[in-house]
């Protein structure tokens, strides 16, 4: 009974710490969902309200990719980095067509992000 | 993580299942959840040494859910043995009173070679010789030999036997043993007075056992010799 009693309070801390990074990466993944989609219109590329937004969204990510560094696949970390890259630079550059589509790839990256802390991504 | 714990649990209900039906045959000297928690827990601790793209944790919650699961159902199925059907067969009766059940042997999938080669492995050349036959729960056969076949036993010689003494390791590597000694209800005093009386001392001994009754098995070291041969 011993070793039931201690698999159970290991099972316990680990479902707690499911739930939280389950509800975290889903609150701060949602947000950034929300921030991309709010992000100025490509034809903003260049403005100083464009680069300000993207470097408000990196920041928010920053935050994020310290937790899922402990608990998601690297590559779908990667994923989301190189398009919050690309947006950034595409933001500064001035480049409408770039920013467009580092925008909408972003936006499938967090998807992609998301989905193993969702119900769908158990099949 | 939710993804992964809850992958977890549905693979591990679902090899419950498979190996279930499979059969005892499968199975080997192991329980049903057993051999499924070893599938599982081999190929769960290679994953994140291979990709190191995979983070710790998504080999450390399936094995602490399945340290859990393994713990649970095998509380569950003590104080519910009515469950213990549903996760593990039962022992099949292959042989009763020297009759063959062929319907027996074609539910367990078992055909008359295997059985023979069973009976073969314990000692016995014919079926005749065999008054019962049951394939157990991990797929052992246990042989039942008909009285003319079976070994006399003691009691039945009229011999007198002692009551069988487990031995205990009293002494390893020159060591000796305080837990050993405990076993078998003896104590240091009596071993050093036993080794006095040799001519011994513990460092002179690899290794030494010990029954309930007192009698005592010294091994001596060999790597004590050589070493005082070299100059």
């Amino acid at each position: 009974m011993k070793i039931f009693f201690i698999s159970a309070m290991l099972l316990a801390v680990t479902l707690m710490g499911i739930l939280f990074n389950c509800l975290y990466i889903n609150n701060v993944g949602t947000d950034l969902k929300e921030q991309v989609a709010a992000l100025p219109s490509p034809e903003r590329a260049g403005t100083a309200e464009a680069i300000l937004g993207v470097e408000a969204l990196q920041c928010r990510w920053s935050e994020l990719r310290r937790i899922a560094l402990f608990t998601s696949h690297r590559l779908l970390i990667d994923r989301v980095d190189e398009q919050i890259s690309r947006l950034c630079s595409a933001a500064q550059g001035g480049d409408s067509e770039a920013y467009r589509t580092a925008a909408l790839l972003l936006s499938d990256s967090l998807d992609a992000f998301l989905h193993p802390e969702s119900l769908r991504g158990v099949l | 993580m939710l993804s992964i714990f809850l992958r977890t649990l549905l693979i591990y209900l679902l090899l419950i299942a498979t190996v279930r039906l499979m059969g005892k045959r499968q199975i080997g000297e192991l329980e049903v959840s057993d051999l499924v928690t070893t599938l599982l827990l081999s190929e769960l601790a290679a994953l994140p040494l291979t990709d190191l793209n995979i983070p710790v944790s998504h080999s450390a919650i399936p094995m602490i859910t399945l340290l859990f699961l393994e713990v649970a159902s095998s509380v569950v199925l003590i104080r519910l043995p009515r469950l213990k059907g549903l996760v593990s067969d039962r022992p099949t009766v292959l042989i009763r009173q020297g009759a063959l059940s062929q319907q027996a042997l074609l539910s367990a999938r078992l055909s008359i070679e295997e059985l023979m080669g069973e009976l073969r492995q314990q000692g016995y050349n014919a079926l005749d010789q065999i008054e019962d036959a049951i394939l157990e729960k991990n797929g052992k056969v246990t042989l039942l030999p008909k009285p003319a076949h079976a070994p006399p036993t003691a009691g039945q010689l009229g011999l007198k036997s002692d009551p069988p003494s487990l031995m205990h390791v009293v002494l390893s590597n020159g060591r000796i043993n305080l837990e050993g000694l405990r076993l078998v209800g003896l104590d240091t005093d009596w071993f050093m007075k036993e080794l006095k009386a040799r001519d011994l001392t513990p460092e002179d001994l690899f290794c030494a056992t010990a029954d309930s009754l007192g009698n005592l098995y010294l091994l001596p070291t060999e790597i004590k010799k050589e070493r005082k041969r070299k100059p």
